[in-house]
C-alpha cells in the first residue's frame, strides 16, 4: 500500500492500483517461482508496475533531452522537519512522467538506464525528468521555508 | 545527475514511514471487494467452464454442446431434403394417356371378343360394335363410344375418364369381360317365396 501511495495521486487512485495488484498476483500465482526472489519482493514489483501502468496513463512520455546539468540545492533539514504526507504532497504535484522518474530514481533507487527500460524511454528523457523534479521541489520546499 | 542527492535520500526515508493504513477500514473494503470482485468475474458461472489462464479440466461446456446440437439437426435436415428430392427425381411420371389410343384399345378389345360365337347373350347384343371393321381409325365420334346393352346388363362407355393414368395401362376391356353371369337378379329377401305373403282373412273379422 505504502509503494501504491507514492505513484498515485490520492489514496483513491493507490486503491485502485493496489486492488490492480493483487488481482495480477493472485491470477500469476502458479508462474511464480521461490528461486528467483521473495514473495515480498514479487509482489513489490508487481505493484511497482501496476502503479507505472497508471501513470502511463495519465501522462505522455516524450523524448526529452537535458541540456544543462543542474543540481539545484535543497537544504536537507527542512525535509527532515517536514512530516510524510506534507512531503508526499509535494511529489504529487509533480507532473505524472516526472512524478514516476523521482519515485523510481529517489525511492526505488532505479538507475536511469532501468528507468528508461522500465518506462519505454531513453536514459536523458529520464534525467532530464529528474532535473525537472528537483527544480520544482526547491521551489516548492523553498517556498514552505517563506 | 547519477548520484542521489541527501533530501531525496531523505525524502525516501519519510515515505517509507507512511502508515500503510492511511487509507481506513472503508477504504481498504472496498479494496478488497474490488478484487474479488474482479476475481470472480474470472471463474466460470457453472463451475465447468475453464477461466482464460485455467488450463482445460475435460468436459465439454453447455454453449459447445448447444452448437454441436444445431449442426447435427442441420444435417439431419439437409440429408433428409435431399433424400425427397432423389425420390422426387427418380418417380417415373406416369405417361399421359392420349384418348385415340384408349378409344382404340377399346374398339380392338370389343373385337377381339365379339368374333366368337356363343351362346351367351352378351356376346350376340353387340351388333354395332362386330360390324365395325379392325382397321377402321377411330374418331371420337366412333360407334365404339355407343352403349352397349343385355338383358339386364347395361354399360356405359361415354365417357373415359382421361386423368388417370391407370387408365390407359390397365385394359379398358376388363368390364366388358368380367361382367357378371346374366340373369334375372331375384328380389326380396331371399328363402322367402310369395306364398309367404299370402293374405288370410282372420276369423273376426267382420
Amino acid at each position: 500500500m505504502r509503494i501504491a501511495l507514492r505513484y498515485a495521486k490520492d489514496a483513491q487512485a493507490a486503491g485502485d492500483i493496489l486492488s490492480h495488484a493483487f488481482v495480477k498476483m493472485f491470477r500469476s500465482i502458479k508462474n511464480y517461482d521461490n528461486s528467483k526472489g521473495s514473495i515480498a519482493a514479487w509482489l513489490h514489483r508487481i505493484v511497482v508496475n501496476e502503479s507505472l501502468d497508471h501513470l502511463k496513463q495519465q501522462a505522455r512520455f516524450g523524448t526529452q533531452e537535458l541540456e544543462t546539468v543542474e543540481e539545484p540545492f535543497v537544504n536537507n533539514q527542512i525535509v527532515e522537519k517536514m512530516h510524510a504526507e506534507a512531503i508526499l504532497l509535494h511529489i504529487r504535484r509533480l507532473p505524472p512522467a516526472t512524478h514516476a522518474v523521482f519515485v523510481l530514481y529517489a525511492c526505488e533507487g532505479y538507475t536511469h538506464k532501468a528507468i528508461a527500460q522500465q518506462l519505454g524511454i531513453s536514459e536523458g528523457t529520464s534525467k532530464w525528468h529528474l532535473s525537472e523534479a528537483r527544480k520544482i521541489l526547491q521551489k516548492q520546499l523553498t517556498n514552505v521555508i517563506e | 545527475m547519477n548520484r542521489l542527492l541527501p533530501y531525496e535520500q531523505s525524502i525516501a526515508t519519510k515515505l517509507d514511514e507512511l502508515p500503510p493504513n492511511k487509507l481506513g477500514a472503508d477504504m481498504a473494503d472496498a479494496i478488497w471487494a474490488d478484487i474479488s470482485a474482479q476475481l470472480d468475474s474470472d471463474l466460470p458461472q457453472d463451475g465447468n467452464n475453464p477461466g482464460p489462464d485455467n488450463p482445460p479440466q475435460g468436459g465439454m461446456s453447455w454453449a459447445t454442446g448447444i452448437k454441436l446440437a444445431i449442426g447435427t439437426a442441420g444435417i439431419a435436415l439437409l440429408a433428409y431434403w435431399l433424400t425427397q428430392t432423389n425420390k422426387s427425381a427418380t418417380t417415373p411420371t406416369p405417361p399421359i394417356p392420349i384418348i385415340t389410343e384408349r378409344k382404340a384399345t377399346l374398339v380392338d378389345t370389343i373385337q377381339q371378343v365379339q368374333p366368337v360365337p356363343s351362346a351367351n347373350p352378351i356376346a350376340t347384343d353387340v351388333p354395332t360394335r362386330n360390324s365395325q371393321t379392325p382397321n377402321t381409325p377411330p374418331t371420337s365420334n366412333n360407334t365404339a363410344l355407343q352403349p352397349i346393352t343385355t338383358d339386364s346388363f347395361r354399360l356405359q362407355v361415354t365417357d373415359i375418364p382421361t386423368s388417370k393414368p391407370d387408365s390407359a395401362v390397365a385394359p379398358i376391356n376388363a368390364p366388358v369381360l368380367l361382367l357378371p353371369p346374366p340373369g334375372k337378379k331375384q328380389r326380396g329377401t331371399q328363402g322367402i317365396q310369395d306364398s309367404d305373403y299370402k293374405f288370410v282373412r282372420g276369423k273376426d273379422s267382420s
